[in-house]
C-alpha cells in the first residue's frame, strides 16, 4: 500500500507542478457550468411572464418540441457532459502515466524498488484519479446541487441531487467510471513505446466510453438505485481485472535505454 | 523476503565473487545482443565493460541488475539469481545510467524521499544516510530546487546519491559519465574506485579507455561476447592532469 500511495502521491505533485492540464480541467467544468447555468437562469425569469412563455413555446413548437421535453434534454445533456468530464480527464492523464516514467528513465528504478507492477499501476491510477476526483467533487456537486433549487428545475428534482440515486451516481457511480477508463489508460501507456502511441490509443475510446459513460449514469438516476450500484460494481470489477492483467502483460524486463 | 532467498544470500561467502554469469546470452527477438558470457566480480573488484556502440554493455549491465532475462546460461548475483534478486527488491545492487532517471518537476529532495521510500525507510532515515554523501558530492546546496533546473553533474550525482542510500553490495555504472564535466567525471570515478576498496563489487561501462584503464581492476572487450579480457594488478587512482587541478581550483574553488 505504501508503494501504491507514494506512486499516486508523486503523480500528483507532479501534475500541481505543472497546472496546464489541471486549468484545461477548470475550464471545462466552468464552461459548462456558466452555459446550462446561464440557460436554466434565464428559463426561470422567463418563466415568470406566462406571455414570455408562450412564445417560448411558440419557438420550440416551429422544430416540433415540446416544453418540457425541452427541459428534459437540457438537464439530461447538463449532466452527462459533467459527468463526462472526470473519466475523460481521468483517461487522459492515465495515457501519459506510465509512460512518462519511460521518457524520464525512471523506470530502471522503480524496477529495482519492491514496488510490484500491480502496485505501479494502481498507484499511477491513483494518481490520475486524484485532481479530477476533487474538481467532480466541487463542481458536479456544487453546480448541480445550487442549480437544482431553482423552482422551474422541480420536476427534475431527482436527477439534480435531490435522490439517492442521484447521490450513488456522483459518489461511487461516476469515480467507478473514471477508475474504469482510467484503467485502460494506464495500461496502454504502460504498454506503448511511447507518449504518441499512448495518447492515439486512448483517444480512441476515451470519448466513446466518457460520453457513453457519462448518458448510462444520468440516464440511470431515473432507473433506480439497484442499477446505478450495478454500473458501479461492474465498473469497479472490470477496473480490478484490468489491473490485473495490465501487471501481467508488462514485462519486467527493461530494455536499454 | 522469501525465506529460501534469504537463506541462501546468507550462504554467500565474503569471498566468493558477488557476481557469476556463466554462458549467459540475451536475444531480443530475434536478435542476438550478447552470447557465451562467462565472468565473475569480487568484492573490492571493478569490473570495466568498453567495447562499440551495440556491443551489449548495456545490456549486460541490465541482466547484472536483474532487470533484464537472459536468454541463455545463469546471471547470480549475491547467491541467487539476478532477477530474483531484483523481484526481492533487497536494495543489494546500485545502479546509475548515463541519463540520471529523476523526476524534473521534483526537487532533489522529494526525488531521493520518492525512489528510497519504496524501501520502506522513513523521512528522518533518508536524511539521515543522505546527509553524508549529499556532503561529500558537494550536492548540499540546491537539493530544494526542482531538479529541472540542474546540471547534469549535479542531477548525476543525485542518481549516486540514490544508488548508494540503501548499502548496495554491487555498484553498476552505465556510462555515468556522458554529458559531465571533467570535474564531476573526476568524482564520479573517485567514488566508484573508493565504493570498490570497501568492498563493493562495482561494474563500469564506458567509452573513456584511459578512465577504464586506471580505475578498472580488469576490462573487458565486449563486443556480442567478451573478446579479451585485461588485468590491471596495480591498484592506480583515477587520471588527473594539470589542466584539471586547474579547473578545480579556478572553477570549483580550492
Amino acid at each position: 500500500m505504501n508503494g501504491v500511495l507514494r506512486i499516486a502521491r508523486t503523480e500528483v505533485l507532479e501534475h500541481l507542478r505543472q497546472p496546464t492540464m489541471l486549468g484545461v480541467m477548470v475550464a471545462y467544468y466552468l464552461i459548462f457550468v456558466i452555459l446550462f447555468g446561464s440557460a436554466f437562469g434565464a428559463f426561470a425569469a422567463i418563466s415568470i411572464d406566462p406571455i414570455s412563455m408562450e412564445q417560448l413555446e411558440a419557438q420550440l413548437a416551429l422544430f416540433g418540441v415540446e416544453l418540457d421535453a425541452w427541459l428534459y434534454g437540457m438537464v439530461t445533456s447538463f449532466l452527462a457532459l459533467l459527468f463526462t468530464n472526470m473519466p475523460v480527464f481521468v483517461a487522459l492523464f492515465a495515457a501519459n502515466s506510465v509512460i512518462h516514467e519511460r521518457t524520464c528513465g525512471t523506470m530502471p528504478f522503480l524496477m529495482l524498488s519492491p514496488l510490484t507492477r500491480w502496485q505501479l499501476l494502481a498507484g499511477k491510477l491513483s494518481g490520475a484519479m486524484a485532481l479530477p476526483l476533487l474538481l467532480h467533487l466541487v463542481f458536479v456537486g456544487g453546480a448541480t446541487l445550487v442549480l437544482g433549487r431553482l423552482e422551474v428545475l422541480a420536476d427534475h428534482s431527482a436527477r439534480m441531487g435531490g435522490s439517492l440515486s442521484w447521490w450513488i451516481a456522483f459518489l461511487v457511480g461516476g469515480p467507478a467510471a473514471a477508475a474504469l477508463l482510467g484503467t485502460f489508460g494506464t495500461v496502454v501507456s504502460a504498454l506503448a513505446r511511447d507518449m504518441r502511441t499512448s495518447l492515439h490509443y486512448t483517444n480512441f475510446f476515451v470519448f466513446i466510453l466518457g460520453t457513453g459513460s457519462g448518458f448510462v449514469l444520468v440516464d440511470g438516476i431515473t432507473k433506480g438505485l439497484w442499477l446505478q450500484l450495478l454500473f458501479a460494481s461492474g465498473c469497479l470489477v472490470v477496473t480490478l481485472v484490468g489491473l490485473t492483467i495490465g501487471a501481467r502483460l508488462i514485462s519486467r524486463d527493461v530494455p536499454p535505454t | 523476503m522469501d525465506p529460501a532467498i534469504q537463506s541462501e544470500m546468507g550462504k554467500q561467502h565474503k569471498t566468493d565473487p558477488l557476481v557469476t554469469l556463466q554462458d549467459a546470452g540475451k536475444a531480443f527477438g530475434k536478435t542476438e545482443v550478447l552470447r557465451d558470457i562467462t565472468l565473475t566480480i569480487a568484492r573490492g573488484e571493478v569490473l570495466g565493460l568498453v567495447g562499440p556502440n551495440g556491443g551489449g554493455k548495456s545490456t549486460l549491465l541490465l541482466l547484472m541488475a536483474g532487470l533484464l532475462h537472459p536468454t541463455a546460461g545463469t546471471v547470480r548475483v549475491c547467491g541467487i539469481t539476478a532477477h530474483e534478486l531484483a523481484l526481492t527488491s533487497a536494495g543489494k545492487v546500485g545502479l546509475v545510467t548515463a541519463r540520471p532517471g529523476l523526476y524534473p518537476l521534483l526537487t532533489g529532495r522529494e526525488n531521493l524521499q520518492h525512489f528510497a521510500g519504496l524501501f520502506g525507510l522513513s523521512r528522518d532515515e533518508i536524511e539521515r544516510k543522505a546527509a553524508p554523501l549529499l556532503e561529500a558530492l558537494a550536492l548540499g546546496e540546491g537539493l530544494d530546487r526542482r531538479v529541472g533546473t540542474w546540471s547534469t553533474g549535479m542531477q548525476q550525482k543525485l542518481s549516486l546519491v540514490r544508488a548508494l542510500l540503501l548499502s548496495p553490495e554491487v555498484l553498476l555504472f552505465d556510462e555515468p559519465t556522458a554529458n559531465l564535466d571533467p570535474v564531476a567525471t573526476q568524482t564520479l570515478y573517485e567514488t566508484l574506485r573508493g565504493r570498490a576498496d570497501e568492498g563493493l563489487a562495482c561494474a563500469l561501462v564506458t567509452h573513456d579507455l584511459a578512465a577504464a584503464e586506471s580505475i578498472c581492476d580488469r576490462v573487458l572487450l565486449l563486443e556480442g561476447t567478451i573478446r579479451r579480457e585485461l588485468a590491471y594488478a596495480e591498484r592506480r587512482t583515477p587520471p588527473t592532469s594539470r589542466l584539471l587541478e586547474a579547473w578545480r581550483e579556478e572553477l570549483d574553488g580550492p
